[in-house]
């Protein structure tokens, strides 16, 4: 059993690394990192603390709402869809840096193999649909929507997409049998 | 049954809820993002279904600073569940943005497509 547990940290670290070298080696300014359990008041204060530091860099306010947003959508997404390893652990990280002309969000969490399929195409399709496509996309899912017995509503990746104005990026990497891990590495522009 | 007013203080994350009786107007102004949106709107549709016994006109007054997706379905489903308590000439429905909040102003111009009912879309200043 801690061989497993230990491979699920492995591979969702060994990811979480591996974006946050890739910051580091592109100048970024690593303005917040956490590796582990979200807590509520993590969800709650993430956020918060981010805009504040976005305030002092002076950034623009509807970037700092549509970071703001981005955020709650992902992890929201991270404390109601992630998996938990065979320990109970909901293993997930969070990564936020910036550059002079753009923030970058990564998020990463457990998911069931069996999903990996569905989440896939879901972002594919977003990323292929262009403004118009993607608002079509977004009222239709507003439309015919339920909030399902997690909380989730299903417009989560529509509206990072739509925020983030850019293409979701995205790494599946297969922990095990059951389990591997989500990534969404999400690029907003700071005009 | 006493028909009573609903008030639930803002928190961190939810939207101070204001039910008044008297005026018949229903006001939710601030964040929304709970964890649990359903939870949060159940004592608010409780209200609305108890109002509905005893009055005939409702105004609902929303304005929103940080909304996750979830409580933007929440709140399409809170103004649905209005159109189906109350005849739709004795609904009005206030949608308030700050200025240069496209975002949300997009939100208030998607609910009035989909309700039977037009919002009226209402610019404020910035708080």
């Amino acid at each position: 059993m801690d061989k497993e547990i230990n491979n699920v940290t492995k591979v969702c670290y060994s990811r979480c690394s591996a974006i946050k070298d890739i910051y580091k080696k592109n100048d970024y300014a690593i303005l917040f990192s956490h590796f582990g359990e979200l807590s509520i008041d993590n969800m709650n204060n993430i956020p918060t603390k981010t805009e504040k530091a976005m305030l002092v860099s002076g950034d623009k306010k509807s970037t700092i709402k549509r970071i703001f947003n981005i955020l709650i959508e992902g992890l929201q997404n991270i404390r109601l869809h992630g998996e938990k390893d065979s320990d109970g652990n909901q293993v997930s990280f969070v990564n936020i840096a910036k550059e002079e002309s753009h923030y970058k969000i990564s998020l990463g969490n457990l998911i069931n193999n069996e999903y990996t399929n569905t989440i896939s195409k879901r972002i594919d399709t977003i990323n292929l649909a262009d403004k118009d496509g993607q608002k079509k996309m977004y009222v239709d899912v507003l439309t015919n929507g339920e909030i399902s017995k997690k909380g989730g509503a299903g417009l989560g990746f529509i509206t990072m997409a739509m925020k983030s104005k850019n293409r979701l990026n995205f790494y599946i990497d297969k922990v095990d049998n059951s389990l591997s891990c989500f990534t969404l590495d999400i690029l907003i522009d700071r005009k | 049954m006493k028909l009573e007013n609903i008030h639930i203080e803002s928190g961190k994350n939810t939207p101070e809820v204001i039910g008044d009786v008297k005026s018949n107007k229903l006001t939710i102004h601030g964040n929304s993002y709970p964890e649990d949106i359903k939870l949060f709107y159940k004592p608010i549709v409780s209200w609305l279904e108890k109002t509905s016994k005893y009055r005939d006109k409702i105004c609902v007054d929303c304005q929103f600073y940080y909304i996750s997706s979830s409580s933007v379905i929440a709140t399409l489903k809170l103004l649905q569940k209005v159109e189906a308590l109350f005849e739709k000439v004795n609904i009005v429905f206030n949608w308030r943005y700050e200025i240069g909040d496209e975002d949300i102003k997009k939100i208030g111009q998607d609910f009035s497509n989909i309700l039977e009912n037009n919002m009226n879309i209402i610019e404020v200043a910035e708080s």
